[in-house]
Parts: C-alpha cells; structure tokens; sequence
C-alpha cells in the first residue's frame, strides 16, 4: 500500500463518519447568549463584593488600630500590590474577550496570527513589567507588614523577623522562577511561529 | 449581503458535519465536544455580523471554529498539562497504543480512535492542517485559513501523509496475525 493511497484511505474514512447533525437556531443562540451575560455579570459582582470587602478589612488596621507605621505601610503596599494584580488580570481578560467576542476577529485573523496573539498575551502576563510591578509591591508588602509584631502580640527578638524575611524571600524567589519558565515556554512557541513565518516567507506580525 | 442568521444557517448546512469532526480532534470526552461545539456555534452566529466577504464563507467559518478550538483547549487545564507536540517531534516519538483486532468494523474505528489520539497530541498549528488536510482541503485552501504559505503547507502534508500510511499500515497488519 503505497503513502498516498494510505492516507486517501483515511481522508474517506475521516470525512465518511457520522454526526449528531448538531444545530441551532438563532433565537436559541441569543438565549444561551444571555444565560452567559448573567452568569459572567454574576461572577463579577461576587468579585467586585470580595476586593472592597477585602480593602475595607485592610482599611480598618490602616486607620483605627495603633500598629506600627511600618505595619501600616506594609498593609497599603498588600492592597496595592492585590489591587494591581487584579487589574492586569481585569486587563488579560478584556483583550481575551475583544480578541473571541469580537466579531471580526475571529474571523478576519489566520489561525496562526490568532493563536500567537493568544501566547503573547499569556507570556506578557507573567514576565517583564507587569510581573515586577505586582511582585514587588506584593512582596514587599508582606515584608514590612510582617517586620514588626503586633500590638497584642506578646515577645521579643528578631527571630520573628528572620523568619518572615525567609518565607517572603522563597515566595518570591518561586514566583519568580515560575513565572519566568512558564514565559520562556510560551516565547519558544512564539519563536517557533515567527521562525515558521519567516521561512515560508508569510508576514510577521 | 445576507443576513447573520441566514449565513450561519448556510454554514451549519454546508459544514455542520466538518465542525463536528474538528471538535473530536480538539477534545476527548463527548461532553466538552458538546460544549466546544457548542462555543463554536455562538461564536459562528455572532461573528457573521462582520463578515465582510473578503474570503470565502468556508474559510471564515473554518478559521473562526478553529481559533476559537485553540483559545478553548489552550484554557482547558487538562491541555495544560500535556506536552503538544510538532508533527516532526511525533514522528520521533511511539505512537499511541490501540488493541488489535481482526474484525474490519471495528479496526475501522479503532483506526480512527488513533487518529484522533495522535491528533489530539499535535500542536494548534500541525493540528489544524492535518485536520484541514483530511477534510479534504488543498494546499491553497489550508495557507488561507492557517496563514501559513502553502508550499510550506505541502510539506507538512507531506510529513503527514508518511505518518498516517505507515499507522495504516500497522493497523492493516492485524488482519495477518
């Protein structure tokens, strides 16, 4: 059996087998289109409860307790930081739904210029200066707002210190070098599409 | 120009069929087949609003089904976990394990069950021309809807072609046990 007849064979077998004849109509389309509006506005409004339920809590130490004014300043860095990082996230997903939502897009782009958009904004989230800013002010956060006890906390010496100094150091450090070898695994795949267009002479993007 | 409803209508006539075998080679399990068949309806409807007929009906629709496949799978936390392989890398690599058996019907559908496991573990781009490729789109028509030249294409197919012969021939081996 020769290559060609082989995989003829196969092209008839493919396009040979049976289907659901799965369809729906229009009316049906704008239905689910709207069960999926709701359940997307739904989850925002949990969200959109969870981050100011969640900066109020902060407010509440930074305002009316007497910790340390480096406590105070870790605190705000631990919103900041929070508040940043859900923001990229709010961002991603605003490019991710113009990019499918989007009429033409989908449409109008080729496979492979749409899917290297798709590893772009994946890798662009976990590398550069969109991963430092929230790392830093993160972390950072988490430092000085541990650095000194609290108030009703009883004890002395710098071993509490040592310790947070330890874990925010190995969270980071993690984070880091996750962050990073997930951002090189999408620029190889990135490299790979762009070297694929270049040799076959199609435009790069 | 027609109307959204009227060329999504005329899309699920026409290729109603080919959206159905995409959808196996993307996902495993009949329910998120369901659910990416599903995606890719609504995403057809709503993207028919601007279609500016700059290409074929056909390769609108294929394009549109294949990237939102890739944006689905590339979300699934289960595809995040598997390795996607070039058809280059495959060739290098063993083949999925399918039982044998004597029977013609059923080495006919496990023929197919290892086709769409060694599809499933290619690449979004290998993926999508090998699919193109066996519903039976030419070199040409598989460049404009993947954006990759299609002499380059031809290659790939090439490739392709080798790997598939020689899984059809270990399949046909069976029959001389």
């Amino acid at each position: 059996m020769t290559t060609d007849s082989g995989s003829d064979v196969l092209r008839t077998l493919w396009q040979r087998q049976s289907g659901s004849s799965f369809s729906m109509e229009p009316d049906e389309i704008q239905t689910r289109l709207s069960h999926l509006q709701a359940e997307l506005r739904d989850a925002k409004i949990v969200v959109y409860t969870l981050c100011p339920g969640m900066a109020i809590w902060f407010a509440y130490w930074l305002i009316f307790t007497t910790q340390p004014i480096i406590t105070r300043a870790g605190l705000l860095l631990i919103i900041l930081g929070m508040a940043i990082y859900v923001g990229q996230i709010w961002l991603y997903n605003r490019d991710y739904k113009m990019a499918v939502v989007n009429p033409d897009a989908a449409g109008q782009k080729s496979c492979v210029e749409f899917y290297r958009d798709e590893l772009v904004r994946q890798r662009d989230i976990n590398r550069g200066g969109s991963l430092w800013l929230r790392l830093l002010t993160f972390y950072a956060g988490l430092f000085f707002g541990g650095w000194e006890p609290l108030h009703h906390w009883r004890g002395s010496g710098n071993a509490p210190r040592a310790v947070n100094l330890l874990i925010v150091s190995i969270l980071a450090i993690l984070t880091v070098w996750l962050s990073y070898r997930k951002s090189h695994k999408l620029q190889q795949k990135i490299d790979d599409i762009d070297g694929m267009k270049q040799a076959t002479g199609t435009d790069p993007s | 120009m027609p109307a959204q409803d009227d060329l999504y209508r005329e899309v699920v006539k026409e290729h109603g069929a080919a959206l159905e075998r995409l959808v196996r080679s993307y996902e495993a399990g009949p329910e998120d087949q369901r659910d990416l068949l599903q995606e890719i309806h609504i995403a057809l409807w709503r993207s028919f609003a601007g279609f500016d007929e700059r290409c074929s009906l056909r390769t609108w629709a294929y394009r549109v089904a294949h990237n939102i496949a890739v944006t689905h799978i590339y979300r699934s936390r289960k595809t995040k976990k598997l390795n996607l392989l070039s058809i280059e890398e495959l060739e290098e690599r063993e083949q999925p394990a399918v039982s044998s058996s004597s029977a013609p019907a059923v080495e006919t559908q496990q023929l197919l069950y290892k086709l769409y496991a060694l599809i499933q573990r290619l690449n979004p781009a290998d993926r999508q021309i090998i699919t193109l490729y066996l519903e039976g789109l030419d070199a040409a028509s598989i460049g404009e809807i993947t954006g990759i030249s299609p002499g380059y294409v031809a290659t790939k197919i090439h490739r392709i072609k080798r790997i598939l012969a020689e899984q059809f021939r270990k399949g046909g081996n069976h029959d001389d046990r």
